[in-house]
């Protein structure tokens, strides 16, 4: 007898989630154990099994991504960039140096 | 049911919005369009990280060559999710970069030029960034599923990147005599190979790849997005763009024919970087078989 | 009269800088795409590191900020060791760099943990969070090559019998090492680092059954700074350095002898340096003042 940890995709959109386990003596029987387990409702579109010794942690899950000051990688890191744009053109406008030019007016063209 | 009559089913479920996954049945042609079209965008991403990494060493500042080396590592880590997939598809990464080094496969255009100085940094995180952006969204909702995840992961670390690079340009512009120029000269170099980005105004009804809808807007359609939400943020803060017919009509933006020549020899190969950079990939490549075959578990025997 | 815990901070921020930009100028061109994103991570983790002991040493007045003391100094004036700033070469040369520097910056940092320099201390816990990382990266390289298929053992060890001697001079003596050690800033010698480091790598290279990297460097090594393909040590107006020969006493490797003449931490560069120079610093120092 062996755990199987049992994935599902909510729909065809959505990620593998974890959803639980089953215990059973083989893949098959784990397979049809998953089904009737986690998706008699209907809970997924998809049903993904593995056995649980197949799957390993990394160490030190704390330390994923790094642990120093990473905001240089994050938008959080560039907080107000658009307003940014707007203090530089304020800027470049009252030297002088802003360029005219016709330009759609929709909101579209802010990016 | 025949060959025939699957293809029809399968073009059927595409036109309906239904998305395709790695283990459906599929048309040799859908597959080897999709194929081809992930493989280019992955040797895009590989040798795209080229031209910005040169500037890694330079960067003026802890946080830059810190931000800098961050981003072009994401490049890379693009490159991988789209390799993989392309695997899934039915060809060996190993092949993929075998073909890439030895010039059998392409890559955009746009990544086959120089870097001349910190304000190609700015252009490329920027405004090329942006174009690659414009296209990426609309990729979106593409036809093939893999392919969708990846774009989601790809279009949010793509965001930051123009976030960045947008940050780095109007450093630039906000900045000294000599800083401001930096960026024009580099605008006015980039501006041609941004247009061929977008390739030539194509036919949307001769277009394989929007048929199959793995793609789903036309060339045009991304380029004039592109100029909508580009053109005047750069006039905004001063700077110009270097063709001299493009203009808002009312309707839509006109613009100057670039050339193409340019565009077509890059196509076959022979862009101002490209020899220089696929040569030293391929020296590296074939340099380095026995760090692949370490990854491939070859080991002795032992006692 | 400078801090002298300057010298120690400078000594160790410079090798991270260094190495973290060495390790950035692979990024891109990794042959085996997953270990670009490992040597990225690991060249900013450096260079985040260096950064941080840049602002430690410009509370105690060795410069205006981080920036200034990373791009603005004269050559003469980094404290690297010139192991760091030698070019990558191939990827095992890397490899066996990576590896023998992790192992020494484990060791120095895990001693620096009873300094009585609290900020040093306090900044030291967050890096080895992310040293920790490196280490095992650098381990499982080490271990796959070194058992692994034929060409792979006998590059990685080819690069170490390179990268070895030099190696050594990650702990030369520090400029004012005595006061840092009287005042309890650094609780033991680089001569008490380097037992530990040089007996660590001695017993791994041995485990692999890599003695020949040892061999060759306790031979070729009477005491000089081993000349690269790329030439040795600028002649300045002291000493070129030589670094302590090693020999194996009673099952251990030691060292023997000490350093004499004036090497990186005295700001001996090598040719090697003027290059990464020019790069690292030209476009910060040619537009004085500027924001980016």
């Amino acid at each position: 007898m062996e755990v199987w940890e049992v994935f599902s995709r909510r729909t065809a959109d959505d990620p593998l989630v974890h959803v639980g386990a089953v215990k059973a003596p083989d893949i098959d029987i784990a397979l049809l154990m998953a089904r009737e387990t986690f998706f008699r409702h209907g809970e997924g579109v998809d049903c993904w099994v593995v056995r649980r010794g197949d799957m390993h942690r990394a160490s030190s899950p704390e330390t994923l991504g790094g642990v120093m000051d990473k905001s240089y990688r994050r938008a959080d890191g560039y907080p107000g960039v658009g307003a940014k744009h707007k203090r530089v053109a304020a800027l470049l406008a009252e030297r002088g140096l802003a360029i005219e030019g016709d330009r759609p007016t929709r909101k579209a063209s802010d990016g | 049911m025949t060959y025939e009559e699957k293809t029809a089913a399968f073009k059927a479920r595409i036109d309906a919005g239904e998305k395709i996954e790695a283990t459906d049945w599929m048309p040799d042609q859908y597959r080897e369009a999709a194929l081809k079209f992930i493989e280019m965008h992955a040797n895009s991403e590989i040798m795209g990280a080229l031209p910005e990494r040169e500037w890694i060493p330079r960067a003026p500042t802890l946080r830059r060559k810190l931000s800098l080396t961050a981003k072009v590592q994401d490049e890379v880590g693009h490159a991988q999710i789209l390799y993989r997939i392309a695997e899934d598809l039915g060809k060996s990464r190993e092949l993929m970069f075998d073909d890439l080094v030895n010039g059998r496969t392409k890559f955009h255009n746009v990544f086959h030029y120089p870097t001349k100085s910190w304000g190609d940094v700015a252009v490329i995180g920027w405004l090329i960034d942006g174009a690659a952006l414009v296209t990426q969204h609309a990729l979106l909702d593409s036809s093939y599923a893999p392919y969708i995840r990846a774009m989601r992961r790809i279009c949010a670390e793509e965001s930051l990147h123009l976030r960045h690079g947008e940050d780095l340009a109007l450093e630039l512009a906000s900045g000294t005599d000599a800083q401001r120029e930096m960026f024009q000269d580099a605008v006015n170099r980039w501006w041609s190979p941004i247009m061929h980005f977008f390739g030539p105004p194509s036919k949307p009804d001769k277009d394989v790849l929007l048929y199959w809808g793995i793609k789903t807007r036309s060339n045009e359609v991304l380029r004039q997005e592109f100029f909508s939400t580009y053109v005047p943020k750069l006039w905004d803060v001063g700077v110009s763009v270097p063709d001299t017919e493009l203009h808002w009509n009312g309707t839509e933006w006109d613009w100057g024919d670039p050339g193409w020549d340019e565009f077509w020899e890059v196509v076959r190969g022979n862009g101002p970087m490209t020899k220089q950079r696929l040569t030293r990939r391929k020296d590296v490549w074939d340099s380095h078989a026995w760090l692949r075959e370490v990854f491939d578990g070859i080991s002795r025997a032992v006692a | 009269m400078a801090d002298p815990r300057i010298a120690l901070l400078l000594a160790m921020a410079d090798d991270e800088l260094i190495t973290g930009h060495r390790l950035s100028e692979w990024t891109g061109w990794v042959p085996y795409i997953e270990e670009d994103l490992a040597l990225s991570s690991i060249a900013q983790d450096e260079i985040a590191h260096g950064r941080a002991m840049y602002e430690l040493a410009v509370a105690l007045g060795a410069g205006t900020d981080a920036d200034a003391l990373a791009f603005g100094r004269a050559p003469r004036d980094y404290r690297c060791a010139v192991v760091c700033e030698r070019p990558n070469g191939d990827f095992a040369y890397t490899l066996a760099r990576h590896w023998l520097y992790e192992n020494a910056d484990d060791v120095r940092t895990a001693a620096l943990l009873d300094s009585s320099y609290k900020e040093l201390v306090e900044a030291l816990r967050v890096f080895r969070l992310e040293e920790r990382y490196h280490l095992d990266h650098a381990r499982t390289w080490f271990t796959r090559l070194a058992e692994g298929p034929v060409e792979a053992r006998t590059r990685i060890a080819t690069a170490l019998s390179q990268v070895l001697p030099e190696a050594l001079s990650l702990f030369e003596p520090l400029a004012g090492e005595e006061v840092l050690l009287a005042d309890g800033v650094m609780p033991r010698s680089n001569d008490s680092l380097l037992a530990e480091w040089l007996a660590r790598v001695a017993a791994d290279l041995e485990a692999a059954g890599l003695e020949h990297v040892l061999e060759n460097a306790g031979d070729v090594h009477v005491g000089e700074l081993v000349p690269t393909s790329s030439g040795a040590a600028e002649v300045t107006e002291s000493q070129p350095l030589r670094v302590p020969g090693i020999e194996r006493r009673d099952g251990v490797w030691v060292h023997t002898g000490g350093f004499a003449g004036a090497g990186g931490r005295l700001g001996t560069r090598s040719d090697d340096f003027a290059a990464l120079y020019e790069d690292m610093t030209g476009l910060y120092r040619g537009h004085p003042g500027a924001t980016w």
